[in-house]
């Protein structure tokens, strides 16, 4: 990353002073912050104080990374997490319909109606929301920053968090619903409808439970992407995400930053595969640590 | 014009300098026009009471122009949102001298005043300065401060203010953004002079007919801070005093600041309480923020992607012809365009009309390939640019008959995509194969060979921002390079050239200007280093429940008198 950030084209002098700096400002700035130096000197340097939670001052705020990531990562925490609480029952809701009406109406309406939203864009989902509810209604605002009280920023979070949902509701049903057949037909699940299980029981401990496998492997793959990667959301709505701050950094050549917010979001990557691998394991015995079959 | 009031204009001119006198002369004998006289008086210090006093006298009566929003009755109160782009990172802590684009401009119109006020109809009025006057042959500028004039912290502005400030921005050492343009001015380290507390002269390196532009809002950075600021890289957070109308009582580099009305402010108190800024880079987010309310103006918006808010009967569009505009240049010391016949040929093969008409939907004016546009009273009345196919073939049969290749660079910013694609295909015309490359570096590497490692390029499309006077579009662009173009991008060296900008420069009559300026468009024409096919309007876009807010071409607002009903 660090070697992909330093060929970016541009000089960070000039777009720090911007393009009608004289260029000897330019050089100026250039050698102050150090950047004239070989790759491995810049690495060395940010590497060593990295390792210690020191990620260097932004090139354009001119201020500590941390202040500028910290906010950031608080407000696409937010919205993911909200995203979360109206996708997840939602979509697991709809895969798990789907299943166990296998070939009627309603599994062809919730697998058609996931897939269209799954490949619609972003961006078409977005502006049609916030065309009726922002624009006509007035219910809510077209975007902007997540602050104030509860209300306001539950005002502000709903749009953006509804169009993600849109757009991940037809990968968790999906992944539901796969699983769901997939269970159900499965010796366990015929075993425990022989043994007189009630319906209930047997959908919620023995179904469901092997069925959110994939869909948890899935959530986990989406939780970065939620948390660095909706720079096409986040550019609609205005909202300052970590997904905006990556791609201004990169804009503006301002390397410490964008080390930094990318390797905070492949940290939280893999901290969420690893948590995704803890519950699978936790709701399989089978692959669970230690266990032999 | 009426009967002349002789007496009256005596005693305007007891007390006026010999320039002063001479644009009063120039219009009572009907050399210039009332237009050309309210802005020419207006440079060289004449008050505007003096002015529609004169014009009084001669028969006439004044009228003035400004770009204002006009709403429902305004109401005391409430809080101005304006949506601006996030600041450029030289912007980014709205440090006054480093401060480059148009999203920190919107933030010195709130808190920043100058000495002189350049108005969207290119006369200048009095901001800190009440009346300014140049010496005979304007190498000498005096202005005088209004004494009631105080930062946000009730001390006093005062002429060491002016020095302290002034000084700052013309030290090389400070990477100030207006460094080139008080080169033009002709303003070195050392030359401003506190005179006493109130009274600052400027003593130029040479004579400088359009100076009070030079410290006027067109040179942005020029706000006056108090004499003790020594550090203002912080400025955002740094409470420093300022003498605007509001000041700042919150920032954030990321999503925007708001500004509280200055209470100590010595001018008629703002009707607003506050005003929010807000940073929205996308055009698109900008306008549904605007049409669903969230926000109350827009400080800028290209014609491009701003359809839906351009003939909108709900929108309150404010629009300001300015003479920002586009620079495409060729390189006249080598490569592709060395040869000036292929350099005419280019020029003649480009519509301009079309492009205003196409491109602009009519919001640009057309130009003739040099930086004197039909806004500027000194362009007189030059040559245009003629589109002519059958010429411009018959040249580059002459110059290259074989054609051929070239590539285009530029960057990627509001029409310049377009305008490069429209250059694409005036080049098939001829059998130029122009090859268009749009890149981020395009300021580093392919405007300005700034060194051995910058290529420049052999053509260009550079983006420049509204001037009042064309002074800096004559200098940093087009004068030799040891005549200080530093943003020569064309290469291009005349002596011609860089003798007929000097003779504009120290000129302080119109009639000398409008010679000095045939001259100089005569060489462009027919050197043809740049291509400047329009300059375009600046517009902005308001709710309708807005009234008094007011844009200038350089991209301020000023929220000074708005309010919100």
């Amino acid at each position: 990353m660090f070697v992909v950030a330093s060929v970016l084209p541009g000089s960070v002098g000039r777009a720090i002073l911007g393009p009608f700096a004289l260029q000897e400002s330019v050089d100026q700035i250039n050698k102050e912050l150090g950047v004239n130096g070989s790759l491995y000197s810049q690495y060395f340097r940010w590497i060593s104080h990295a390792i210690r939670g020191d990620f260097g001052d932004s090139y354009k705020f001119q201020g500590p990374v941390t202040d500028y990531l910290a906010s950031a990562f608080w407000s696409s925490t937010k919205l993911a997490v909200l995203t979360l609480i109206i996708v997840v029952p939602i979509g697991i809701l709809g895969g798990a319909i789907a299943a166990l009406r296998k070939d009627q109406a309603s599994d062809r309406i919730i697998t058609v109606t996931g897939l269209s939203l799954a490949v619609t864009p972003e961006f078409a989902i977005g502006i049609v929301l916030i065309l009726f509810f922002a624009v006509k209604l007035r219910w809510v605002p077209a975007g902007g920053s997540a602050d104030g009280s509860i209300i306001d920023q539950f005002k502000v979070l709903i749009l953006p968090a509804v169009t993600l949902s849109a757009t991940l509701f037809g990968y968790i049903a999906r992944m539901t619903r796969a699983g769901t057949i997939e269970a159900l037909a499965s010796d366990y699940t015929r075993t425990a409808e022989l043994k007189g299980l009630s319906r209930s029981r047997v959908l919620g401990v023995h179904v469901l439970r092997n069925a959110l496998l994939p869909t948890i492997a899935v959530l986990a793959s989406q939780m970065s992407y939620l948390l660095g990667g909706l720079l096409v959301t986040e550019t609609m709505f205005n909202y300052k995400g970590l997904g905006l701050l990556i791609a201004n950094a990169a804009n503006d050549r301002d390397i410490p930053m964008l080390m930094a917010a990318v390797f905070v979001v492949g940290t939280f990557a893999m901290i969420m595969t690893l948590i995704a691998d803890v519950i699978t394991a936790w709701l399989n015995p089978r692959i669970r640590f230690g266990s032999h079959v | 014009m009426g009967k002349i009031n002789f007496r009256r204009i005596d005693a305007i001119r007891q007390t006026q300098g010999q320039i002063g006198n001479h644009v009063i002369d120039e219009f009572v004998s009907g050399r210039l026009s009332r237009r050309d006289f309210i802005r020419r008086g207006t440079i060289v210090g004449l008050s505007f009471p003096a002015i529609g006093a004169l014009i009084a006298a001669c028969g006439g009566s004044e009228t003035s122009t400004t770009a204002e929003t006009t709403g429902a009755a305004p109401v005391a109160g409430g809080t101005l949102i304006i949506a601006s782009g996030t600041p450029s990172a030289a912007s980014a802590n709205l440090d006054p001298v480093a401060i480059n684009d148009g999203n920190g401009i919107v933030f010195l119109a709130q808190y920043g005043q100058w000495l002189t006020l350049s108005q969207s109809d290119l006369t200048l009025a009095g901001s800190l300065a009440t009346e300014w006057m140049p010496n005979d042959d304007a190498s000498e500028w005096t202005f005088k401060l209004n004494p009631a004039a105080k930062y946000n912290d009730g001390s006093p502005v005062v002429a060491a203010d002016v020095v302290a400030t002034i000084e700052r921005l013309v030290n090389p050492d400070n990477a100030s953004n207006s460094l080139s343009a008080f080169q033009t001015g002709k303003l070195s380290p050392g030359g401003t002079i506190a005179v006493d507390d109130n009274t600052v002269m400027f003593k130029l390196d040479a004579p400088m007919g359009n100076f009070p532009y030079i410290v006027s809002s067109d040179n942005y950075n020029a706000i006056i801070l108090p004499a003790s600021v020594t550090d203002t890289t912080k400025f955002a957070t740094s409470n420093i005093p300022t003498s605007g109308p509001f000041m700042i009582e919150s920032y954030d580099a990321v999503k925007g600041a708001t500004m509280v009305r200055n209470p100590n402010y010595w001018g008629a108190a703002p009707m607003l309480d506050k005003v929010e800024v807000q940073f929205i880079d996308d055009l698109g987010a900008k306008v549904t923020a605007f049409q669903s309310g969230d926000i109350d103006v827009i400080a800028q918006f290209p014609v491009i992607g701003g359809e839906s808010l351009i003939n909108n009967p709900d929108v309150n569009l404010i629009e300001i012809p300015s003479t920002a505009h586009y620079q495409i240049h060729m390189r006249t010391s080598k490569g592709a365009f060395a040869d000036k016949r292929a350099r005419q040929a280019m020029s003649m093969a480009i519509d301009h009309q079309s492009m205003v008409d196409g491109l602009l939907q009519g919001k640009a004016q057309v130009a003739n390939d040099t930086p004197f546009f039909t806004m500027f009273p000194s362009s007189g009345s030059g040559p245009a640019r003629e589109f002519n196919l059958e010429k411009a073939k018959a040249l580059m049969a002459e110059a290259a008959p074989d054609g051929f290749d070239v590539t285009l660079y530029s960057w990627q910013t509001q029409e310049i995509p377009d305008l490069a694609v429209l250059v694409q295909n005036a080049g098939k015309e001829l059998g130029i194969n122009v090859k268009i490359e749009l890149r981020d570096d395009y300021y580093d590497s392919y405007w300005v060979s700034w060194d051995a490692n910058t290529p420049g390029s052999d053509l260009g499309i550079t983006d420049y921002g509204h001037r009042g006077v064309p002074d800096v579009f004559l200098n940093a662009p087009l004068l030799s390079v040891d005549k200080g173009g530093v943003w020569n991008a064309a290469e291009f060296a005349n002596a011609d050239y860089d003798a007929a900008v000097a003779t504009y420069t120290s000129a302080v009559d119109l009639q000398s200007q409008q010679a000095a300026a045939l001259k100089i468009q005569e060489i462009l024409q027919d050197e043809s280093p740049l291509m400047i096919p329009y300059n375009f309007n600046f517009m902005s876009a308001a709710q309708k429940n807005i009234s008094g807010v007011t844009n200038s071409g350089m991209g301020q607002v000023y929220a000074e008198n708005a309010s919100k009903s």
